[in-house]
């Protein structure tokens, strides 16, 4: 019977720690900082692209008015403030605001508040926009969510220029922190997550058995952006991309995990959203997954990129100083 | 994840009242996250299931104000067809009317507006109840009520896009009728070299849900 307890007590030790080296071991804020770039990118295209027509999607006599919207959410708990705004001037003032903030948060200015901001605002328009909204959507809101809880603009961002600026030489490296690694955590456990019910969900389908679904996507006129239906000769293949697809979407969560098969599935990931992107007329979506996926990239090879890709740039950029004998040889001469 | 950074241990410098408080809200969360999907794939004719419904309803206000109501099903269970909305748009003044469609990709630019316009149509049509209750549902006052929420949803939508377009186009008039794009299966491009536009492909779906059987289907885009 102890024997049982004792097994029982150390069972429960390892969960606990395991737990809590999964969400409370700092981690340094390079790859949260590149997601805030990126993220934050396609946020600001995002909106600026409902600047094109905002009137249209948002205005008094738009295609789902202030009010059909507030009736679409009823019985449910979420809130726009876009349900109170119906003049266009003072639409067009927020947005400019808006894209402004999103801006900031972009290259990392007063990040801790603009992050923040920039989730709210995120839903809020989501909330107002129903009825026009897809996949590109939801991936927003989980990255704009969880780049607020950690420090994204601890480097890379116009908020460290400013800070090395005023302390000169003596800024310190920036900290790994825990709530750095929560935020990278929970955009990692969300990724499964959307994997593991888009594989459920295709579980269900015969076509994904059969083989015939990715041909059956690659044909759809509306989403077609490249034509790539030639693969029609392939029958082996479009069944081959069908049966690999559902696959990797239903065990990306136990994949993505081990060192030694994390490398397939975010290989596979980048080769379905940028087929996605390019060939059925999503670029935003499939570069918007592509972009959580990242979330896996350990932040020491983030910024080891980021560094060489700084240094080369800069080598090219400026013709390498004399050496100093060289120096020398000029001045005597 | 390995981290050069990193202690590589567990922060142990936070007291243990906030590790729990913050484990807590983050299961919280995750399971926010994952009940919705879940709740969309565990359902079948018996109904709902029960526990997913009583997760879901206690953390129903979380799930709608941080917009995490999502089935994550794209493309499933199976691919489907497109919809489309073809609008028509008549005039009392002398002005000759107009038809047109819509999501357009000579009219919708970027491919983002493009598809925002394609969702509006997509979304109506998978919105879309038949007018009369079905007799088989008639009975089961939970589903009837469903039915009635999704049509007076499809009718709001409708009649939202209407209004839209009689504002935009300063019209008495418009009519509109939603378009499904068939799927095109490898016979009919192998063997009938069947173009992916082909008109036979585009048929106009009926108010009142009747669906033509295939061999009837076909019309103008």
């Amino acid at each position: 019977m102890s024997s049982l307890l004792q097994a029982g007590k150390s069972w429960y030790s390892e969960i606990n720690s395991g737990w809590n080296r999964f969400w409370f071991t700092p981690s340094a804020p390079h790859t949260l900082a590149l997601l805030r770039i990126l993220a934050g990118t396609m946020l600001l295209y995002t909106h600026l692209v409902w600047a094109k027509d905002l009137v249209a999607f948002l205005g008094p006599d738009s295609w789902i008015p202030r009010a059909a919207s507030i009736e679409l959410h009823q019985g449910t708990y979420a809130w726009s403030h876009l349900w109170y705004i119906d003049s266009p001037g003072i639409l067009w003032a927020q947005h400019v605001v808006v894209l402004i903030v999103m801006a900031m948060f972009t290259v990392g200015l007063f990040s801790r508040v603009t992050s923040v901001l920039t989730c709210l605002l995120t839903i809020s328009y989501c909330h107002r926009l129903e009825g026009a909204l897809f996949g590109l959507d939801q991936v927003n809101v989980m990255l704009a969510m969880y780049l607020m809880i950690g420090p994204c603009g601890a480097v890379y961002s116009v908020d460290r220029w400013i800070a090395k600026r005023k302390a000169g030489d003596h800024l310190p490296r920036p900290k790994a922190t825990t709530s750095c690694n929560i935020a990278i955590r929970l955009i990692q456990v969300h990724m499964c997550i959307i994997y593991l019910f888009g594989g459920i969900s295709k579980l269900r389908g015969e076509m994904w058995w059969d083989g015939t679904a990715v041909w059956y996507a690659i044909s759809n006129l509306e989403y077609q952006s490249i034509d790539i239906t030639w693969l029609v000769r392939y029958p082996w293949l479009i069944a081959l991309l069908s049966h690999v697809t559902v696959f990797w979407e239903t065990f990306y969560c136990f994949l993505v995990w081990p060192r030694a098969t994390r490398p397939i599935a975010l290989g596979l990931a980048f080769c379905v959203h940028g087929g996605i992107a390019l060939f059925l007329g999503m670029i935003t979506f499939g570069t918007a997954m592509i972009i959580g996926n990242m979330a896996f990239l350990p932040p020491h090879w983030v910024e080891s990129a980021i560094d060489y890709f700084a240094t080369s740039r800069n080598a090219v950029k400026a013709p390498e100083a004399p050496s100093p004998s060289v120096r020398r040889r000029k001045c005597s001469a | 994840m390995t981290d050069r950074d990193a202690t590589s241990q567990p922060d142990n410098n936070w007291p243990s009242k906030w590790r729990v408080i913050i484990s807590l809200l983050l299961i919280i969360h995750v399971v926010a996250v994952f009940v919705p999907p879940f709740m969309l794939q565990a359902s079948g004719s018996g109904g709902t299931s029960p526990i997913g419904e009583v997760v879901m309803n206690t953390l129903q206000p979380y799930i709608d104000i941080a917009f995490l109501n999502h089935g994550y099903a794209f493309f499933a269970p199976n691919p489907g067809p497109s919809h489309l909305v073809r609008a028509r748009i008549e005039f009392d003044d002398g002005r000759e009317s107009i038809e047109s469609t819509f999501p357009n990709l000579n009219e919708h630019w970027p491919r983002l507006l493009y598809h925002r316009h394609f969702m509006l149509s997509e979304q109506l049509t998978a919105q879309y109840r038949p007018p009369q209750l079905p007799p088989e549902i008639s009975q089961e006052p939970e589903l009837a009520e469903r039915w009635q929420t999704a049509r007076r949803m499809y009718e709001l939508k409708l009649r939202s896009f209407k209004e839209h377009l009689e504002s935009k186009y300063d019209a008495p008039h418009v009519t509109l009728t939603r378009v499904r794009h068939r799927m095109i299966d490898v016979f009919e491009v192998t063997e009938q070299h069947k173009s992916l536009d082909a008109p036979d492909t585009f048929y106009d779906l009926r108010e009142d849900g009747f669906v033509p059987p295939e061999g009837f289907l076909g019309g103008t885009p």
